[in-house]
Protein backbone atom coordinates (compact mmCIF):
# COMPACT_ATOMS: atom_id res chain seq x y z
CA UNK A 1 0.00 0.00 0.00
CA UNK A 2 1.10 2.87 -0.90
CA UNK A 3 0.33 6.33 -0.07
CA UNK A 4 1.54 10.38 -0.60
CA UNK A 5 4.01 10.57 2.67
CA UNK A 6 4.06 14.00 2.25
CA UNK A 7 1.13 14.02 4.63
CA UNK A 8 3.28 12.59 7.45
CA UNK A 9 6.58 14.22 6.79
CA UNK A 10 5.44 18.21 6.53
CA UNK A 11 8.39 20.27 6.80
CA UNK A 12 8.98 21.34 10.08
CA UNK A 13 12.76 22.06 11.10
CA UNK A 14 13.43 19.80 14.37
CA UNK A 15 16.62 22.21 15.37
CA UNK A 16 18.37 20.89 12.92
CA UNK A 17 21.46 22.62 11.01
CA UNK A 18 22.40 22.90 7.40
CA UNK A 19 24.66 20.58 6.47
CA UNK A 20 27.99 21.28 5.33
CA UNK A 21 28.72 18.71 2.53
CA UNK A 22 32.32 18.28 4.18
CA UNK A 23 31.02 17.34 7.11
CA UNK A 24 28.49 14.35 5.70
CA UNK A 25 29.81 10.91 6.88
CA UNK A 26 27.94 8.00 6.96
CA UNK A 27 25.57 7.44 9.93
CA UNK A 28 22.18 5.34 9.23
CA UNK A 29 20.26 9.23 8.81
CA UNK A 30 22.91 10.87 7.16
CA UNK A 31 22.33 7.60 4.37
CA UNK A 32 18.66 8.13 4.42
CA UNK A 33 18.95 11.81 3.70
CA UNK A 34 21.69 11.39 1.26
CA UNK A 35 19.23 9.29 -1.09
CA UNK A 36 16.92 11.80 -0.29
CA UNK A 37 18.89 14.48 -1.79
CA UNK A 38 20.10 12.79 -4.80
CA UNK A 39 16.58 10.91 -5.16
CA UNK A 40 17.74 7.37 -5.18
CA UNK A 41 15.76 4.63 -4.02
CA UNK A 42 18.85 2.10 -2.44
CA UNK A 43 18.47 -0.95 -0.72
CA UNK A 44 21.26 0.68 1.73
CA UNK A 45 19.49 3.55 3.03
CA UNK A 46 15.87 1.67 3.18
CA UNK A 47 17.62 -0.67 5.22
CA UNK A 48 19.32 1.95 7.16
CA UNK A 49 15.66 2.87 7.63
CA UNK A 50 14.43 0.29 8.78
CA UNK A 51 16.82 0.06 11.73
CA UNK A 52 15.76 3.43 13.07
CA UNK A 53 12.77 2.11 13.27
CA UNK A 54 13.39 -0.65 14.61
CA UNK A 55 15.10 0.98 17.42
CA UNK A 56 12.70 3.54 18.02
CA UNK A 57 9.41 2.66 17.49
CA UNK A 58 8.80 2.65 21.41
CA UNK A 59 8.32 6.70 21.24
CA UNK A 60 5.69 6.58 18.49
CA UNK A 61 3.86 3.94 20.92
CA UNK A 62 4.08 6.16 23.50
CA UNK A 63 2.66 9.37 21.62
CA UNK A 64 -0.21 7.34 20.59
CA UNK A 65 -0.91 6.02 23.58
CA UNK A 66 -0.54 8.97 25.24
CA UNK A 67 -3.07 11.11 22.80
CA UNK A 68 -5.76 8.81 24.18
CA UNK A 69 -5.62 5.66 22.30
CA UNK A 70 -6.88 1.89 24.06
CA UNK A 71 -3.29 0.00 23.93
CA UNK A 72 -4.87 -1.75 21.18
CA UNK A 73 -5.71 0.68 18.92
CA UNK A 74 -2.10 2.27 19.87
CA UNK A 75 -0.88 -1.48 18.51
CA UNK A 76 -2.63 -1.30 15.41
CA UNK A 77 -1.78 2.37 14.98
CA UNK A 78 1.96 1.69 15.21
CA UNK A 79 1.93 -0.65 12.85
CA UNK A 80 0.23 0.93 10.59
CA UNK A 81 2.29 4.32 11.06
CA UNK A 82 5.26 2.36 10.33
CA UNK A 83 4.05 0.35 7.38
CA UNK A 84 3.11 3.60 5.63
CA UNK A 85 6.51 4.89 6.69
CA UNK A 86 8.44 1.88 5.46
CA UNK A 87 6.65 1.28 2.19
CA UNK A 88 5.79 4.98 0.91
CA UNK A 89 8.19 7.66 0.06
CA UNK A 90 9.65 9.02 3.05
CA UNK A 91 13.32 9.13 1.32
CA UNK A 92 12.50 11.26 -1.57
CA UNK A 93 10.68 13.68 0.85
CA UNK A 94 13.20 13.51 3.70
CA UNK A 95 15.65 16.77 3.54
CA UNK A 96 18.92 17.85 5.64
CA UNK A 97 17.53 20.84 6.89
CA UNK A 98 14.24 19.15 7.90
CA UNK A 99 17.02 17.97 10.33
CA UNK A 100 16.95 14.99 12.90
CA UNK A 101 15.20 11.67 12.74
CA UNK A 102 13.83 12.17 16.29
CA UNK A 103 12.14 15.77 15.20
CA UNK A 104 10.83 14.22 11.76
CA UNK A 105 9.41 10.98 13.40
CA UNK A 106 7.49 12.92 15.52
CA UNK A 107 6.29 15.14 12.97
CA UNK A 108 5.14 12.57 10.95
CA UNK A 109 3.68 10.62 13.61
CA UNK A 110 1.14 13.73 14.53
CA UNK A 111 0.28 13.88 10.92
CA UNK A 112 -0.37 10.80 10.83
CA UNK A 113 -3.01 11.02 14.48
CA UNK A 114 -3.76 14.38 12.60
CA UNK A 115 -5.25 13.04 9.44
CA UNK A 116 -8.23 11.93 9.97
CA UNK A 117 -9.37 10.29 6.77
CA UNK A 118 -6.54 8.11 6.48
CA UNK A 119 -7.19 7.27 10.35
CA UNK A 120 -10.76 6.33 9.52
CA UNK A 121 -9.10 4.20 6.62
CA UNK A 122 -6.92 2.65 9.38
CA UNK A 123 -9.31 1.63 12.34
CA UNK A 124 -12.57 0.77 10.07
CA UNK A 125 -9.92 -1.97 8.32
CA UNK A 126 -9.16 -2.84 11.70
CA UNK A 127 -5.13 -2.91 11.61
CA UNK A 128 -4.55 -5.92 8.96
CA UNK A 129 -1.46 -4.54 8.19
CA UNK A 130 1.83 -6.27 9.84
CA UNK A 131 4.63 -3.88 11.12
CA UNK A 132 7.94 -5.93 9.89
CA UNK A 133 9.04 -8.30 12.52
CA UNK A 134 7.11 -6.37 15.10
CA UNK A 135 7.63 -9.42 17.63
CA UNK A 136 12.03 -9.91 16.97
CA UNK A 137 11.49 -5.98 17.20
CA UNK A 138 9.89 -5.91 20.72
CA UNK A 139 11.74 -9.22 21.96
CA UNK A 140 15.41 -7.25 21.05
CA UNK A 141 14.68 -4.25 22.68
CA UNK A 142 13.19 -4.88 26.35
CA UNK A 143 12.63 -1.66 28.14
CA UNK A 144 12.87 -0.96 31.68
CA UNK A 145 12.33 2.87 32.15
CA UNK A 146 10.70 3.75 34.77
CA UNK A 147 9.47 7.65 36.31
CA UNK A 148 8.97 7.95 39.51
CA UNK A 149 6.28 10.41 40.73
CA UNK A 150 3.16 12.71 39.44
CA UNK A 151 4.29 13.97 36.00
CA UNK A 152 4.15 11.46 33.89
CA UNK A 153 0.63 11.56 34.37
CA UNK A 154 0.49 15.25 33.34
CA UNK A 155 2.94 15.18 30.42
CA UNK A 156 1.99 16.20 26.95
CA UNK A 157 2.36 13.42 24.41
CA UNK A 158 4.91 15.07 22.68
CA UNK A 159 7.08 15.35 25.83
CA UNK A 160 6.49 11.59 26.64
CA UNK A 161 8.00 11.02 23.04
CA UNK A 162 11.13 13.06 23.57
CA UNK A 163 11.89 10.99 27.20
CA UNK A 164 10.62 7.72 25.64
CA UNK A 165 13.24 8.74 22.92
CA UNK A 166 15.64 9.73 25.41
CA UNK A 167 15.23 6.59 27.51
CA UNK A 168 15.63 4.40 24.59
CA UNK A 169 19.05 6.13 22.92
CA UNK A 170 20.54 5.54 26.28
CA UNK A 171 19.26 1.61 27.00
CA UNK A 172 20.36 0.92 23.33
CA UNK A 173 23.87 1.66 23.90
CA UNK A 174 23.66 -0.05 27.41
CA UNK A 175 22.41 -3.57 25.58
CA UNK A 176 24.77 -3.02 23.12
CA UNK A 177 27.90 -2.61 25.81
CA UNK A 178 26.01 -6.24 27.23
CA UNK A 179 26.76 -7.85 24.18
CA UNK A 180 29.99 -7.15 23.48
CA UNK A 181 30.79 -7.90 27.19
CA UNK A 182 28.36 -11.48 26.98
CA UNK A 183 30.11 -11.93 23.60
CA UNK A 184 33.64 -12.14 25.39
CA UNK A 185 32.79 -14.22 28.22
CA UNK A 186 32.08 -10.91 30.72
CA UNK A 187 28.59 -10.41 31.11
CA UNK A 188 28.72 -10.71 34.84
CA UNK A 189 31.48 -8.18 34.93
CA UNK A 190 29.30 -5.72 33.23
CA UNK A 191 26.22 -6.67 35.36
CA UNK A 192 28.43 -6.26 38.11
CA UNK A 193 29.82 -2.99 37.26
CA UNK A 194 27.27 -1.53 34.75
CA UNK A 195 25.26 0.07 37.87
CA UNK A 196 28.28 2.49 38.25
CA UNK A 197 28.59 3.54 34.72
CA UNK A 198 27.36 7.27 35.67
CA UNK A 199 28.93 7.71 38.89
CA UNK A 200 31.94 9.48 39.89
CA UNK A 201 34.94 8.10 41.39
CA UNK A 202 34.49 8.61 45.02
CA UNK A 203 30.70 7.54 44.95
CA UNK A 204 31.88 3.61 43.83
CA UNK A 205 33.04 1.10 46.72
CA UNK A 206 35.82 -0.44 45.07
CA UNK A 207 36.53 -2.57 48.13
CA UNK A 208 33.11 -4.55 47.54
CA UNK A 209 33.45 -4.88 43.88
CA UNK A 210 36.85 -6.33 44.49
CA UNK A 211 35.46 -8.55 47.11
CA UNK A 212 32.91 -9.92 44.77
CA UNK A 213 34.51 -9.99 41.62
CA UNK A 214 37.96 -11.33 43.34
CA UNK A 215 40.41 -8.96 41.16
CA UNK A 216 42.16 -6.30 42.90
CA UNK A 217 40.84 -2.48 43.24
CA UNK A 218 43.27 -1.41 40.93
CA UNK A 219 41.56 -4.06 38.45
CA UNK A 220 38.26 -2.74 39.36
CA UNK A 221 39.49 1.28 38.47
CA UNK A 222 40.71 0.35 35.09
CA UNK A 223 37.62 -1.73 34.04
CA UNK A 224 35.26 0.13 35.15
CA UNK A 225 37.48 3.50 33.76
CA UNK A 226 37.04 1.61 30.03
CA UNK A 227 33.98 0.21 30.25
CA UNK A 228 32.50 3.88 30.75
CA UNK A 229 34.58 5.36 28.28
CA UNK A 230 32.93 2.23 25.54
CA UNK A 231 29.68 3.16 26.90
CA UNK A 232 30.04 7.06 26.20
CA UNK A 233 31.16 5.77 22.49
CA UNK A 234 28.51 3.83 21.43
CA UNK A 235 25.84 6.28 23.24
CA UNK A 236 27.39 9.40 20.76
CA UNK A 237 27.29 6.27 17.51
CA UNK A 238 24.09 5.65 18.54
CA UNK A 239 22.87 9.46 18.80
CA UNK A 240 25.23 10.11 15.22
CA UNK A 241 22.69 7.54 13.41
CA UNK A 242 20.06 9.70 14.28
CA UNK A 243 21.56 12.92 13.39
CA UNK A 244 22.67 13.83 9.91
CA UNK A 245 25.72 15.32 10.67
CA UNK A 246 28.01 14.27 13.90
CA UNK A 247 28.50 18.34 15.00
CA UNK A 248 24.86 17.78 15.97
CA UNK A 249 25.35 14.87 18.39
CA UNK A 250 26.12 17.03 21.47
CA UNK A 251 23.21 19.01 20.84
CA UNK A 252 21.10 16.02 20.27
CA UNK A 253 22.29 15.02 23.94
CA UNK A 254 21.72 18.15 25.05
CA UNK A 255 18.27 18.36 23.80
CA UNK A 256 17.22 15.14 25.25
CA UNK A 257 18.73 15.88 28.49
CA UNK A 258 16.60 19.32 29.06
CA UNK A 259 13.38 17.30 27.79
CA UNK A 260 13.96 14.65 30.98
CA UNK A 261 14.59 17.72 32.99
CA UNK A 262 11.39 19.76 32.28
CA UNK A 263 9.40 16.71 32.68
CA UNK A 264 9.82 17.19 36.82
CA UNK B 1 -4.17 -8.03 20.92
CA UNK B 2 -1.08 -8.64 18.36
CA UNK B 3 2.23 -8.47 18.23
CA UNK B 4 3.23 -7.83 21.74
CA UNK B 5 4.56 -10.57 24.18
CA UNK B 6 1.86 -9.63 27.30
CA UNK B 7 4.78 -8.41 29.48
CA UNK B 8 5.53 -5.86 26.88
CA UNK B 9 1.68 -5.53 27.12
CA UNK B 10 1.50 -4.81 30.73
CA UNK B 11 4.42 -2.61 30.70
CA UNK B 12 2.08 -0.51 27.98
CA UNK B 13 -0.68 -0.47 30.05
CA UNK B 14 0.42 2.28 32.28
CA UNK B 15 1.46 5.33 30.11
CA UNK B 16 2.59 3.55 27.12
CA UNK B 17 5.73 1.32 28.14
CA UNK B 18 7.01 3.28 30.68
CA UNK B 19 6.39 1.68 34.47
CA UNK B 20 4.54 4.30 36.77
CA UNK B 21 6.25 4.30 40.24
CA UNK B 22 5.35 5.69 43.48
CA UNK B 23 7.65 8.19 44.27
CA UNK B 24 10.26 8.40 47.31
CA UNK B 25 12.01 11.48 47.33
CA UNK B 26 14.91 9.70 47.75
CA UNK B 27 15.22 8.55 44.06
CA UNK B 28 15.55 12.03 42.56
CA UNK B 29 18.69 11.91 41.39
CA UNK B 30 21.22 12.52 43.70
CA UNK B 31 24.46 12.85 42.01
CA UNK B 32 23.85 15.85 39.97
CA UNK B 33 21.00 17.25 41.14
CA UNK B 34 19.98 16.99 37.37
CA UNK B 35 16.18 16.61 38.71
CA UNK B 36 15.09 14.12 36.07
CA UNK B 37 13.01 11.12 37.71
CA UNK B 38 13.50 8.64 34.90
CA UNK B 39 15.28 5.61 35.50
CA UNK B 40 16.43 2.43 33.59
CA UNK B 41 17.73 -0.54 34.65
CA UNK B 42 19.30 -1.12 38.29
CA UNK B 43 18.00 2.26 38.90
CA UNK B 44 20.78 4.44 36.87
CA UNK B 45 19.05 7.87 36.22
CA UNK B 46 18.48 8.19 32.29
CA UNK B 47 19.81 11.81 32.14
CA UNK B 48 22.89 11.05 33.60
CA UNK B 49 23.98 8.38 31.24
CA UNK B 50 22.97 10.71 28.73
CA UNK B 51 24.95 13.59 30.07
CA UNK B 52 28.21 11.14 29.92
CA UNK B 53 28.02 11.15 26.22
CA UNK B 54 28.45 15.16 25.85
CA UNK B 55 31.97 16.36 25.04
CA UNK B 56 33.33 13.05 24.80
CA UNK B 57 37.21 13.21 23.62
CA UNK B 58 38.52 10.25 24.54
CA UNK B 59 38.06 7.37 21.71
CA UNK B 60 37.42 3.65 22.22
CA UNK B 61 37.07 1.07 19.32
CA UNK B 62 35.21 -2.32 20.04
CA UNK B 63 38.58 -3.88 19.36
CA UNK B 64 40.54 -2.46 22.18
CA UNK B 65 37.51 -2.66 23.76
CA UNK B 66 37.44 -6.61 22.96
CA UNK B 67 41.37 -7.07 24.07
CA UNK B 68 40.72 -5.36 27.43
CA UNK B 69 37.76 -7.53 28.36
CA UNK B 70 40.52 -10.20 26.72
CA UNK B 71 42.54 -9.20 29.38
CA UNK B 72 40.24 -9.10 32.72
CA UNK B 73 40.52 -11.99 34.97
CA UNK B 74 37.08 -11.78 36.06
CA UNK B 75 35.02 -14.26 33.52
CA UNK B 76 32.22 -16.25 33.19
CA UNK B 77 33.02 -19.16 34.08
CA UNK B 78 33.23 -18.19 37.60
CA UNK B 79 29.64 -17.37 37.39
CA UNK B 80 27.53 -19.01 39.80
CA UNK B 81 23.86 -19.88 38.86
CA UNK B 82 21.88 -21.14 42.06
CA UNK B 83 23.80 -24.80 42.77
CA UNK B 84 25.45 -24.33 39.83
CA UNK B 85 29.19 -22.71 39.32
CA UNK B 86 29.79 -22.11 35.64
CA UNK B 87 33.25 -23.68 34.07
CA UNK B 88 32.80 -22.74 30.46
CA UNK B 89 30.59 -21.66 27.36
CA UNK B 90 30.20 -24.69 25.12
CA UNK B 91 27.60 -23.37 22.77
CA UNK B 92 25.08 -20.52 22.02
CA UNK B 93 22.20 -20.33 19.92
CA UNK B 94 19.50 -16.83 19.34
CA UNK B 95 17.55 -17.94 22.32
CA UNK B 96 20.07 -19.37 24.83
CA UNK B 97 24.04 -20.10 26.45
CA UNK B 98 24.84 -23.41 27.16
CA UNK B 99 27.43 -24.08 29.65
CA UNK B 100 29.52 -26.91 31.44
CA UNK B 101 28.94 -26.16 34.91
CA UNK B 102 29.12 -27.73 38.15
CA UNK B 103 26.46 -28.72 40.91
CA UNK B 104 28.03 -27.43 43.73
CA UNK B 105 26.69 -29.49 46.41
CA UNK B 106 27.17 -33.05 44.68
CA UNK B 107 30.03 -31.97 42.50
CA UNK B 108 28.48 -33.22 39.46
CA UNK B 109 29.41 -31.60 35.99
CA UNK B 110 26.32 -30.98 34.27
CA UNK B 111 25.50 -28.92 30.73
CA UNK B 112 23.32 -25.56 32.44
CA UNK B 113 20.95 -23.98 29.13
CA UNK B 114 20.01 -20.21 30.26
CA UNK B 115 18.15 -17.43 28.27
CA UNK B 116 20.40 -14.27 26.77
CA UNK B 117 20.10 -11.67 29.04
CA UNK B 118 18.69 -9.63 26.14
CA UNK B 119 15.78 -11.75 25.68
CA UNK B 120 14.76 -11.65 29.12
CA UNK B 121 11.78 -9.35 28.09
CA UNK B 122 10.20 -11.76 25.55
CA UNK B 123 7.65 -13.37 26.86
CA UNK B 124 7.62 -15.15 23.77
CA UNK B 125 10.90 -16.55 23.85
CA UNK B 126 10.74 -17.47 27.79
CA UNK B 127 7.54 -19.37 27.30
CA UNK B 128 9.52 -20.93 24.40
CA UNK B 129 12.05 -21.84 27.07
CA UNK B 130 9.75 -23.12 29.77
CA UNK B 131 8.09 -25.08 26.93
CA UNK B 132 11.55 -26.77 25.51
CA UNK B 133 12.88 -27.46 29.75
CA UNK B 134 9.24 -28.78 30.77
CA UNK B 135 9.23 -31.12 27.08
CA UNK B 136 12.37 -31.92 27.63
CA UNK B 137 12.23 -33.17 31.72
CA UNK B 138 9.05 -35.14 30.99
CA UNK B 139 11.31 -37.50 28.34
CA UNK B 140 13.30 -40.58 29.14
CA UNK B 141 14.45 -41.04 25.97
CA UNK B 142 17.83 -42.97 25.39
CA UNK B 143 19.05 -40.44 22.79
CA UNK B 144 18.10 -37.67 24.81
CA UNK B 145 19.54 -36.19 27.64
CA UNK B 146 18.06 -36.17 31.00
CA UNK B 147 17.11 -33.01 32.39
CA UNK B 148 18.17 -32.68 36.07
CA UNK B 149 16.74 -29.19 37.01
CA UNK B 150 14.51 -26.56 35.98
CA UNK B 151 15.48 -22.93 37.99
CA UNK B 152 15.51 -19.03 37.62
CA UNK B 153 19.06 -16.81 38.18
CA UNK B 154 18.83 -14.01 40.75
CA UNK B 155 17.92 -11.68 38.14
CA UNK B 156 14.73 -14.47 37.41
CA UNK B 157 15.61 -15.77 33.85
CA UNK B 158 14.47 -19.62 33.41
CA UNK B 159 18.11 -22.18 33.46
CA UNK B 160 17.64 -25.85 33.17
CA UNK B 161 20.65 -28.35 33.78
CA UNK B 162 20.79 -31.69 31.73
CA UNK B 163 23.15 -34.53 31.64
CA UNK B 164 26.75 -33.23 30.21
CA UNK B 165 27.46 -35.06 27.10
CA UNK B 166 31.01 -35.01 26.90
CA UNK B 167 31.52 -36.00 23.33
CA UNK B 168 30.63 -32.40 21.80
CA UNK B 169 28.15 -31.69 19.52
CA UNK B 170 26.75 -32.83 16.53
CA UNK B 171 28.60 -29.96 14.71
CA UNK B 172 31.87 -31.18 16.65
CA UNK B 173 31.87 -34.52 14.72
CA UNK B 174 30.99 -33.18 10.73
CA UNK B 175 34.52 -34.24 9.99
CA UNK B 176 34.21 -37.10 10.99
CA UNK B 177 30.96 -38.04 9.40
CA UNK B 178 32.01 -36.31 6.29
CA UNK B 179 34.51 -38.80 6.01
CA UNK B 180 32.49 -41.73 7.05
CA UNK B 181 28.88 -40.90 5.37
CA UNK B 182 28.34 -44.49 6.00
CA UNK B 183 27.86 -43.30 9.80
CA UNK B 184 26.41 -40.66 9.08
CA UNK B 185 23.33 -42.02 7.09
CA UNK B 186 23.53 -44.23 9.99
CA UNK B 187 22.54 -41.87 12.60
CA UNK B 188 19.81 -40.51 10.75
CA UNK B 189 16.93 -42.86 11.22
CA UNK B 190 17.51 -42.60 15.14
CA UNK B 191 18.02 -38.85 15.09
CA UNK B 192 14.51 -38.19 13.04
CA UNK B 193 12.56 -40.73 15.28
CA UNK B 194 14.48 -38.83 18.51
CA UNK B 195 13.17 -35.21 16.97
CA UNK B 196 10.15 -36.55 16.81
CA UNK B 197 9.78 -37.79 20.01
CA UNK B 198 10.83 -34.48 21.21
CA UNK B 199 8.24 -32.29 19.11
CA UNK B 200 5.63 -34.58 19.88
CA UNK B 201 6.13 -33.69 23.83
CA UNK B 202 6.43 -29.94 22.80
Amino acid sequence: MKIPSSRFVKAKPGGGEILKASQFQTTRWSMVLSCARTKETGDTAERALTELCRIYWRPVFALICRRGYSVADAQDLTQDFFVLLLKGNLLSLADPARGRFRALLQVAVENFLNDKQLLARCQKRGGHLQFVAWDDWVAEAPSQLSIYGQELKTCPPERIFDIRWAATVVEQALRRLAEECERRGRLRMFTALSRYLSLERMEISYTTLSASLGVPESVIKRVLHQLSVRYRAILREEVSHTVANPAEIDDEIRYLCAALASAQ
Amino acid sequence: MRGFGQRSVNAAMNFSGITDLPEPAAQNCARCQCGSLARVASGLCVSCLLRTGIDLEVQSDSEDFDALLESVDIPDRDWQLGNYRILEEIGRGGMGVIYRARHVPSRRIVGLKRVLNYHSDSCETLARFQREATAAASLDHPNILPVYDVGTTEDGLPFFSMKFAAGGSLLDSKETFRESPRRAVQLEPSTTLTLREFFTAI
